[in-house]
């Protein structure tokens, strides 16, 4: 499949500008202390919050530290800028749709988040004991459904890219882009919201991104559940890809490039 | 051989030798610097006004920003009484003098992170030859206009906070005003360390991107992380005293209000060693060449 390149290029990209390495690993760990400090903090006069255990808090918490790189924010999905220049011409050329480019090349930045600096944080969870691997069902599910999340994480950064380019205003999701991790439940799992915010986050799409595969990988979501949650973890995650083509579609129609 | 020219720019980059004994003389630089920063303000301040819209956007997401990093908090406390021995209006005090620090040293000094990109283009010599003392110049030269939202969640934060453990008294809020540009201070120095690691490295965006992250450190009370840690961020990267140890003077928390008192102290103390630091770092700076 040749939009594969574009994850294979983008890897190897990744590999050659290694220079933040070092910086990066860094503040992977100073946020991992935080993150373990604050939740052994907030376990100290309970064994159990909104049914989950400190055990299971860490487990979905660092899981997600490590998944972290991968399921960051995708950067320069802006199309506003393409348009101004005038360079989006040279994509729409291309007998590649830019669309799917942008995804798979993400895809490759993603990937390599998670090898150089996901997985070592990973090998030295686990030999502290922290993380522990699941059973094999479970782990193949959490890993359909990472790759998932990412699908999710990519889409709501492309919808909000195309939009600025019909508002051409410089705001965007990434200005508003705690409101989605919240949302995805990155900064604590949907059960701890209270009753409204919890009907808000289970009817949009952000918890595909984050909570879904979190909750399957800390035994959160039981086993009997598990399938249902990835099932409804492709409905969201479809429907956002339509969503992409839908206002892709209509900003090609829409887009008129001056000069040249 | 090589040295002796960059001893010349070394000189030239030395901030204004301190006026021995002659107040006269130290009054008049600071007028002199008070007034030349007024005029970069007010460039600032009218370029701004060439897109106002655009400027309350910004900020309105800003502030819808960090209210959403603040959620967690919020949150959590809808499910639990306290993290580790603090309350909620406790922890939302920290977090909010946390906030307020970083915001305005993100308003003030964000000019800060682009002494690499100046180092690379050859821009940091311009600023050695004016009269001028090169830090301030880098500093001065622009505000973080992005940044008002997050500095009226802070505000926001700190004001319900003090109201909710009934302290909001004038001495208390004097004390924040204190505290918060002490913090701004701890946090500048961080950032100058780490920046000024460019005149050694020309790419600092790795120690750059740490400062940030330590900055995160100051949003919970400092007493949850281990011992050696918290000695870390106390003593060594004191970044607990922008949030931490200021706090602790408005809960009256007797053991700790020594330390407390002290953060103006802190904050000076660090200012000092990292504009020490940015000497050195400067007398060592060769240019990138050209």
């Amino acid at each position: 499949m040749k939009y594969l390149l574009y994850t294979r290029a983008e890897f190897l990209r990744g590999i050659r500008y290694r220079a933040s390495f070092w910086a990066q690993m860094a503040s992977g760990l100073i946020m991992t202390a935080i993150q373990w400090y604050l939740w052994t903090a907030v376990y100290r006069h309970t064994g159990s919050i909104a049914g989950v255990s400190l055990q299971e808090m860490l487990s979905y918490t660092l899981m997600g530290r490590v998944a972290a790189g991968f399921l960051a924010e995708p950067s320069n999905l802006r199309l506003a800028p393409r348009v101004r220049q005038g360079t989006i011409v040279h994509d729409l050329v291309k007998p590649a749709d830019l669309h799917f480019q942008l995804l798979f090349q993400n895809l490759g930045s993603a990937a390599f988040r998670l090898v150089s600096t996901g997985l070592p944080l990973y090998v030295a969870l686990s030999v502290m004991g922290i993380l522990h691997l699941p059973d094999a069902r479970t782990l193949i599910a959490f890993v359909i459904s990472l790759l998932m999340g990412y699908v999710a994480v990519f889409s709501t950064s492309f919808v909000s890219g195309v939009l600025t380019f019909y508002t051409k205003s410089g705001v965007g999701v990434d200005h508003l882009y705690t409101v989605v991790e919240l949302l995805a439940g990155m900064y604590v799992p949907l059960q701890f919201f209270p009753g409204w915010l919890r009907w808000v986050a289970e009817n949009l799409p952000f918890k595909a991104i984050h909570y879904i595969p979190m909750a399957i990988w800390s035994g959160m979501t039981e086993p009997g559940e598990v399938v249902s949650a990835v099932l409804s973890q492709l409905l969201w995650t479809g429907l956002m890809v339509l969503l992409c083509r839908i206002v892709w579609k209509g900003a090609i129609k829409h887009l008129t490039v001056q000069g040249g | 051989m090589i040295r002796s020219s960059s001893g010349s720019s070394a000189d030239m980059g030395r901030p204004n030798p301190p006026a021995g004994g002659f107040p006269g003389k130290t009054a008049k630089t600071l007028i002199r610097y008070i007034s030349v920063y007024f005029w970069y303000l007010r460039a600032n301040w009218l370029s701004l006004m060439a897109y106002p819209v655009e400027f309350i956007v910004t900020n309105i997401a800003g502030m819808v920003y960090s209210f959403g990093s603040v959620a967690l908090v919020w949150v959590l406390f809808t499910q639990i009484k306290s993290i580790g021995d603090w309350s909620y209006p406790q922890v939302l005090l920290i977090y909010g003098l946390s906030i307020f620090s970083r915001s305005l040293f993100h308003l003030f000094w964000v000019d800060l992170m682009n002494i690499s990109g100046m180092v690379r283009m050859g821009d940091i010599d311009r600023l050695l030859v004016r009269p001028l003392n090169p830090l301030f110049q880098v500093v001065a030269g622009y505000l973080d206009n992005d940044d008002y939202g997050e500095l009226v969640t802070a505000v926001i934060l700190v004001w319900t906070s003090l109201g909710m453990l009934g302290q909001r008294t004038v001495a208390n809020l004097l004390w924040v005003l204190v505290s918060v540009l002490s913090g701004m201070v701890i946090f500048a120095s961080v950032h100058i360390v780490a920046n000024a690691m460019a005149f050694f490295t020309v790419e600092s965006s790795g120690f750059t991107r740490l400062a940030w992250t330590v900055d995160e450190f100051t949003r919970y009370p400092a007493d949850i992380y281990g011992k050696d840690l918290r000695r870390l961020l106390t003593w060594v990267i004191p970044v607990s005293f922008a949030s931490f140890y200021p706090a602790q003077l408005i809960f009256r928390n007797g053991d700790l209000m020594p330390l407390a008192a002290i953060t103006p102290v802190v904050a000076a103390a660090t200012f000092t060693a990292a504009y020490l630091f940015w000497c050195k770092a400067l007398d060592r700076y060769q240019g990138v060449g050209n």
